[in-house]
């Protein structure tokens, strides 16, 4: 298993990791690779399309790129020193951004636990304590507030392409950082009543099934008898996006 | 929370018309610079990821490797 991949199950949602195929596979070959390798099944991303050309030669190589988007380092190996800056990466973009005056500290340390409301709040208070930084303050405050629908916005993509049971998940992290507050955002209550659906609820329970199953999927490696019971779950569950993304697994796998 | 989805809605367009204008062709790069690129097709596992941009908030591992 490659190392960036322990990383990325290492760090979760805290690294993203995109592995690059470079030597001009087909998607469908690249793709089988992956799945004979049991490479699935973690938060990793696979693309043929190589987003930056480094000064590099020899495969495999790589790019780290800070939280804002800045190439940090480049080689064929990671050195320790790499480990050590995507350590530092990490601890920053959990932190308020560089610059923040310290006052909002604490609205940011608490956005980060996902404490919404309570964040929005504190800004709020700082901006209306001190008039120098009222004007920061309403910054501060519009940034949650759209990072907060990202959040939702990912969150309704996943449950438009078959992954409900996380859609749900984030849904409700996010509920749970406005609890106590009497109006929520729009956008939380209407992915909130997207879930009392019967379309919803189908779809949910076609997911906890093959959720289950495609874990097995990925641990296995390219079976046919698990892709003969992925493919059986996905016509019981036919019409939802769930069996959409079973047989796509299915497709690719064999 | 009155504003917000004006708010947000405003900065999520703008954000979308500036990616929009991003390249789908990769650039030499050296380090400290800002490296931008959108997708012509979504990564495998993305989850919805049609950018590097999309990935800002949280360091990014870009692996090359090889099937051969």
């Amino acid at each position: 298993m490659p190392a960036s991949i322990k990383l990325q199950e290492e760090y979760g949602d805290d690294l993203a990791v995109l592995f690059v195929e470079s030597q001009q596979a087909t998607q469908a070959d690249a793709e089988k690779f992956i799945m004979r390798h049991r490479w699935l099944g973690n938060q990793a991303m696979w693309t043929l399309e190589r987003p930056v050309r480094i000064k590099v030669d020899g495969l495999p190589s790589f790019a780290l790129l800070s939280a804002e988007g800045k190439l940090l380092s480049t080689g064929n190996h990671m050195t320790s020193r790499d480990h050590d800056l995507i350590k530092e990466e990490v601890t920053k973009a959990r932190s308020a951004p560089e610059g923040t005056h310290k006052s909002f500290k604490k609205a940011w340390r608490e956005f980060k636990k996902g404490g919404y409301a309570k964040a929005i709040a504190e800004a709020k208070k700082v901006g209306a304590k001190k008039e120098e930084l009222a004007e920061e303050a309403g910054e501060t405050v519009a940034l949650f507030e759209v990072q907060i629908q990202a959040k939702l916005v990912r969150a309704n993509w996943l449950l438009d392409n078959g992954y409900p049971m996380r859609a749900q998940e984030m849904s409700s992290a996010i509920k749970t950082g406005f609890k106590g507050v009497d109006i929520l955002p729009t956008s939380l209550t209407e992915i909130e009543a997207r879930f009392a659906t019967e379309e919803v609820k189908v779809e949910l329970q076609a997911a906890e099934k093959i959720e289950r199953l495609l874990e097995k999927v990925y641990e296995d490696g390219r079976d046919e008898k698990l892709f003969s019971k992925l493919e059986k779950l996905a016509n019981d569950f036919s019409g939802t996006k769930v069996a959409q993304r079973a047989n796509g697994i299915v497709a690719m796998g064999r | 929370m009155t504003t917000f989805l004006k708010l947000s809605g405003g900065l999520l367009l703008a954000s979308a018309l500036l990616t929009s204008a991003w390249t789908s062709t990769p650039v030499d790069v050296s380090i400290g610079d800002e490296v931008s690129y959108f997708f012509s097709k979504p990564p495998l596992n993305g989850m919805g990821v049609k950018s590097l941009a999309d990935l800002r908030g949280r360091p990014v591992l870009v692996e090359l490797w090889g099937t051969r």
